[in-house]
């Protein structure tokens, strides 16, 4: 099949994608879901949720449309990326992957910040008391109690960034092995009349996708012994 | 000489509660923290165990020879490297371990004392539940699994905040039981809070009394317990605690005969093991006074005491110290009998109670 390179392409752009939100997610989400007395930080914590859920509600061509734009080599972001790497962010898979990182953010964050303040700060005090410094807190109480929020953290971010279009057309356009991920390929397909292929590729982005979130289900299903 | 205090000064001011303590009080004993709720026993527990920092404007905490904090000089000891056994009053076991993970939960570089582990199992009665998930256990067993852990963890101190309010009333006597016998045996010194006299009266032997941030009382527990002329013993629901030592078990009748200090007692329908002793605890309002001792009557219990000291602490009542050779008793009567007895202090009267009215608690 001539679109196993777009499958490829699609499944990287996916995994580090998510893996890259996990990292980031993990602390700012975190800082999201811990209660605070500080007004000044409850105010600020609103409208970082805010921007964070921006993609939920944006078409994906406005981001597109501003990435392009600061992707742009007249701009700081494009101009330095030139400097460092020597090629350019747009039409380019680094400018994907930055791209995808704002349009899923919102799917990685809300399941986690739900699994981080459902932690009772209790939880967390008796932890101290039974000699538990702040990391061994993070990986022998916070990160057991959280596994199945940041499991469909993962899933959710993974899953969403499969069926990215909007975002990838403005700032990616349709280069094979650099930005020709599934969801263009298949638009591809349909624009050249070509629907078999097109028929094959949602095929397999269907069957996945649906097997995906099972998984995902199921283990949130069968979780036991909590409460 | 080895210093074995706790030194607590603190002002802390929460939004609109002012926490102000100032005591020195043995770290070798049941300390225990007595008040309503609302009145800042969990804010004082909090504070020892180095939570909430950020309402303090003066703290000191030393425990022994050992500084926990001093705000002036920046001092601060974690929590976590303060060697306390903590159990909070809504217990928060780890809903994703095992009673077993949950008491070891402490042990570093899974280096466990299992001899340690198996004597808290046995204390708490607990061994048949290690492999249980929290989710799978009553409420009492929670608590007695919390214990456990406290227990497993604590190297300097024992802190427990209301350790007994979710405990029926059938394993609550074994569990004081156990956490004097805890006290006695490693020489733990424990902190425990409660707003239930009878546990005080059974457990504490230093006692703290808080109201509204400040400590009212502070002191031994008897001294307190007996002294008519503060508002820790004036309270309704004060109670007396005597010790004695059972003789006999009546089958006929299911009763207790006890003995105290010579004098026969009787007390309760269970079964209290022959020459043990016990305490009997017995609510202030459920003493009377008599000028004669008591026969041909349905109440069993008849001390000879003196009259020590009379005060009056309402319009309708009265309050009587009244020494029973070593021990005083404390007892409130209305103003009628006081006057209608011609009550006055050094008088030689008796003191009696119901043998249903005592609470015997062995010890």
């Amino acid at each position: 099949m001539s679109d196993l390179p777009a499958i490829f392409l699609t499944l990287k752009l996916a995994l580090t994608t998510s893996a890259i939100l996990m990292i980031i997610g993990i602390p700012l989400a975190w800082w999201l879901a811990r209660p605070s007395n500080n007004s000044l930080k409850n105010n600020t914590r609103s409208l970082v949720e805010a921007i964070v859920a921006l993609p939920l509600v944006l078409p994906p061509t406005v981001l597109g449309f501003y990435l392009l734009i600061l992707f742009s080599p007249d701009n700081w972001l494009g101009a330095n990326w030139i400097k460092l790497t020597g090629s350019s962010l747009a039409f380019s898979f680094s400018g994907l992957v930055i791209g995808s990182l704002i349009y899923s953010l919102p799917f990685v964050i809300q399941p986690m910040q739900a699994t981080f303040s459902a932690i009772s700060e209790e939880i967390l005090e008796i932890s101290q008391s039974l000699g538990l410094n702040k990391w061994q807190r993070i990986i022998r109480v916070i990160l057991p109690l959280s596994k199945t929020g940041l499991i469909s953290a993962f899933s959710l971010g993974f899953a969403h960034t499969l069926g990215e279009f909007g975002v990838v057309l403005m700032i990616g356009g349709n280069i094979p092995n650099e930005t020709r991920v599934v969801s263009i390929a298949i638009y591809d397909h349909v624009e050249t009349l070509q629907f078999q292929n097109a028929h094959q590729l949602s095929l397999v982005l269907i069957i996945f996708s649906l097997a995906l979130l099972t998984l995902l289900y199921r283990s949130k299903n069968n979780r036991v012994g909590f409460s | 000489m080895i210093n074995s205090n706790i030194d607590i000064r603190l002002k802390c001011q929460f939004d609109d509660f002012l926490l102000d303590v100032n005591e020195q009080f043995p770290s070798d004993k049941i300390t225990g923290l007595f008040g309503k709720s609302g009145s800042g026993k969990s804010r004082l527990i909090r504070q020892i165990l180095g939570f909430d920092l950020r309402y303090q404007k003066q703290s000191l905490i030393q425990f022994n020879s050992s500084i926990w904090q001093n705000r002036s000089e920046n001092l601060f000891k974690l929590t976590e490297n303060r060697g306390i056994g903590y159990l909070p009053q809504s217990v928060d076991l780890f809903p994703h371990l095992s009673v077993k993970n949950n008491i070891q939960f402490s042990s570093k570089n899974r280096v466990i004392d299992e001899k340690l582990y198996q004597s808290v199992l046995n204390d708490c009665d607990i061994e048949n539940l290690t492999n249980k998930l929290p989710s799978q256990l009553s409420g009492g067993q929670k608590q007695r699994v919390g214990l456990a852990r406290a227990l497993f963890t604590a190297k300097n101190l024992l802190v427990l905040d209301e350790p007994l309010s979710a405990i029926g009333e059938d394993h609550k006597p074994k569990i004081m039981k156990l956490l004097k016998a805890i006290s006695k045996k490693n020489k733990l010194p424990i902190i425990f809070s409660s707003h239930n006299r009878y546990e005080h009266a059974y457990l504490t032997e230093h006692l703290l009394h808080i109201n509204d941030g400040i400590v009212e009382q502070s002191g031994n527990y008897s001294d307190i317990s007996t002294d008519i002329n503060n508002n820790f013993a004036q309270k309704a629901d004060a109670i007396n605690h005597l010790k004695a030592k059972a003789i006999n078990f009546d089958t006929n009748y299911c009763v207790n005969q006890l003995e105290s200090q010579n004098i026969t007692l009787w007390a309760g329908y269970q079964l209290i093991e022959k020459d043990s002793y016990v305490n009997l605890e017995v609510r202030a309002k459920d003493i009377s006074i008599s000028l004669k001792n008591v026969k041909h009557s349905s109440i069993l219990n008849c001390l000879p005491v003196q009259l020590v000291e009379s005060i009056e602490i309402s319009s309708h009542q009265y309050m009587l110290k009244l020494a029973f050779n070593e021990a005083f008793i404390i007892a409130f009567i209305t103003k009628k009998s006081f006057f209608d007895l011609n009550l006055i202090n050094g008088l030689d009267v008796f003191a009696v109670f119901k043998a249903v009215s005592v609470l015997p608690i062995s010890d």
